[in-house]
């Protein structure tokens, strides 16, 4: 999508910063990985399609960019991380120039094999909200990640250059699929067998954790010895802890890219925690992480005069 | 003539099917065998995600200890009547990988780890032949087939509606004697096969790597690696391991699966860390399986079933990335 655009951009951006931060396409078909853009000579290598799910904000952070001027590439979801980080004080507005692409959702890879058998890449053509299958045109929306079928912001919060058209708003009827709802709607014994089961499976790879461009702490508490959280045996107790505890330190802080769930190599549905505790922030403090940058975050502020009695 | 000839047979598929299905409570089959002969397999059987999962799983209790007028007590873990798989059905490589990689770490001369020979001693592999090649494998790079098989584990090929059987004793029990012409169809089937898979490595690739260590490239290759432990932990021949103390007065000894691609892997208590940033450690993870094991135990470390390319999460490739160093390495012989 967009690539001419991009590439025209690019070429005028390498004038201006070190390195551009974008997706090239990968060793594997349907999938794009990572990419960082050093020379003008590169450029025609970037792309930006339906598989370019990855958060690549998470390189800011890195040693060797972090000091660097640098541009990104910026999803909806990316440029509202980028806000946060912004707001925790972890990068420099002055370093990053942010490229912002609207975007029609990411299609899971794992959802197209599970409908269509083996894939191959020449049987598809994609648009931008269709693609074609032997012939018939038809939506993403059922094949979308299932962060992207919530998603509340295609277009990015936050940008420098906008590359493409904006998307009209989508509505969240529009897929209707919401992992999040129908779990909502079982009773608590049979959501508790759900999770139970799924956090069984984990093998604390700490994917999900290291995908995530917010959890950037030096040392995880998961893996921290002195005070000593959790043991490191992947039973079902320690796992659902860990992924509590992740879930609880993303509070109002997680924007929804669904990084962790994609990372997990055992198709856990690790994004539910974070995103129900997103939903409670939206309910009780009408707040959402990344989207508007002056609005100070309600469980990273203190306030001498906080109404609740707690706090103090 | 006895004992110079293999044990061979023929069987059926509804046979093969049968058995299976009759052995159901002592077998298991890892998720990439499955994948390739799911149209064979009857439904139920249990699912490994590697072999790693039964002889060498993610944790356990090495012993347990406790704080008692005074003085430690250590108490043995006590074993719990086993209900693990006896049979375990996997493809080739991953059959290499159990063989030729973990056998060789665990099951040493100078030390042998007990609870992985007991285990090991108690599993019977059956290797099936892997006619299909997933576009993630690499077999033949590191020097393996679609069809290797160790000549002592149970070996299973489908044969024209049939399944052409070697080294079985018990699980499928009585089948047809296998004819001198199938016999001499199925050798020139397999050498075909193995005539038609690209090149492996040179042999001396894994000194050549080695000298290889400072080469800026790596910069480069370990660029994207996130550094979580997704490949390593479900990679079938990494056997890394942690020992953590868990608990105060009473507790246990754990032993866990550890990742080179975490930082604290290397962390030492004085706080420097040799391996400080992504490239050391992807840089590790690739001679570990490339150079040093190659030229300590003279095979590779890696068996290119490509489990680990299939799951990054940002597309990070080994195959790419020795294919890169082979380039390297042929364009300039003398880095040192």
């Amino acid at each position: 999508m967009y690539e001419e655009e991009l590439h025209r951009l690019s070429v005028k951006l390498l004038d201006e910063v070190e390195y551009i931060i974008g997706y090239t396409s990968g060793t594997l078909p349907f999938r794009s990985r990572p990419f960082l853009c050093r020379k003008k000579e590169e450029v025609e290598l970037l792309t930006f399609d339906h598989f370019s799910g990855s958060n690549l904000t998470r390189y800011l952070l890195s040693k060797d960019l972090r000091e660097k001027k640098v541009a990104i590439l910026a999803k909806g979801c990316d440029a509202r991380t980028i806000t946060v980080l912004l707001r925790e004080g972890q990068i420099k507005r002055e370093n990053v120039v942010v490229v912002g692409l609207p975007c029609y959702g990411m299609v899971s890879l794992r959802k197209l094999e599970k409908h269509f058998g083996s894939l191959r890449p020449q049987d598809f053509t994609w648009h931008l909200d269709t693609f074609t299958f032997q012939g018939k045109t038809q939506s993403i929306g059922p094949f979308l990640e299932n962060t992207c079928q919530r998603c509340l912001y295609p277009n990015p919060p936050l940008f420098d250059y906008l590359v493409g058209s904006r998307v009209e708003y989508v509505p969240r009827e529009r897929w209707k699929e919401d992992s999040l709802k129908r779990l909502e709607e079982i009773s608590s014994e049979k959501r508790w067998e759900f999770f139970a089961q799924e956090f069984q499976r984990c093998i604390r790879c700490y994917a999900c954790r290291n995908a995530c461009p917010l959890c950037y702490c030096k040392e995880c508490f998961a893996e921290a010895q002195r005070p000593y959280w959790l043991s490191p045996a992947a039973t079902r107790s320690e796992n659902l802890f860990f992924h509590a505890g992740r879930a609880l330190h993303m509070a109002g802080r997680c924007v929804e890219c669904g990084a962790c769930e994609r990372a997990c190599p055992l198709e856990i549905p690790i994004a539910l925690l974070p995103l129900k505790v997103e939903e409670l922030v939206r309910e009780h403090f009408t707040f959402e992480a990344g989207v508007s940058p002056d609005r100070e975050p309600p469980l990273l502020t203190y306030r001498e005069n906080d109404p609740n009695e707690f706090i103090k | 003539m006895r004992g110079l000839t293999m044990r061979v047979k023929m069987i059926s598929q509804e046979q093969f099917r049968k058995r299976l299905a009759e052995k159901e409570n002592h077998l298991a089959i890892t998720e990439k065998a499955q994948d390739v002969h799911r149209q064979f397999l009857p439904p139920g059987i249990k699912v490994v995600k590697t072999p790693k999962e039964i002889l060498f799983p993610s944790w356990k209790e090495m012993y347990r200890f406790f704080f008692k007028e005074r003085s430690w007590e250590i108490q043995e873990v006590e074993e719990k009547a086993f209900s693990d798989p006896t049979f375990l059905l996997l493809l080739p490589c991953e059959a290499r990988a159990v063989v030729e990689v973990l056998d060789t770490n665990f099951l040493r001369e100078d030390y042998r780890d007990t609870d992985y020979a007991r285990r090991r001693a108690r599993l019977n592999l059956v290797i099936l032949g892997c006619p299909a090649q997933h576009p993630t494998c690499f077999c033949h790079l590191v020097g393996g087939s679609p069809v290797w098989r160790d000549g002592k584990s149970a070996f299973v090929l489908p044969w024209k509606e049939q399944f052409y059987v070697e080294n079985d004793e018990v699980l499928f029990g009585e089948g047809d004697p296998v004819n001198t012409q199938e016999k001499r169809e199925i050798e020139s089937w397999e050498k075909a096969l193995q005539e038609k898979l690209p090149p492996p490595l040179s042999p001396d690739f894994p000194e050549k790597l080695y000298a290889h260590f400072e080469d800026p490239e790596w910069q480069d290759i370990a660029f994207r690696c996130i550094n979580c432990g997704a490949c390593t932990f479900l990679c079938p021949t990494c056997y890394c391991f942690d020992l953590t103390v868990d608990g105060k007065l009473r507790g246990s000894m754990l032993r866990t699966w550890d990742s080179c691609m975490f930082p604290k892997f290397t962390l030492h208590a004085s706080s420097h860390n040799p391996r400080p940033t992504g490239k050391e450690r992807v840089r590790q993870r690739v001679m570990h399986k490339f150079s040093y094991f190659p030229i300590r135990e003279k095979r590779y470390g890696c068996v290119g079933c490509g489990i680990c390319r299939e799951i990054c999460p940002v597309n990070w490739d080994i195959k790419e990335a020795v294919e890169r160093m082979v380039k390297r390495i042929d364009s300039r012989c003398d880095i040192n």
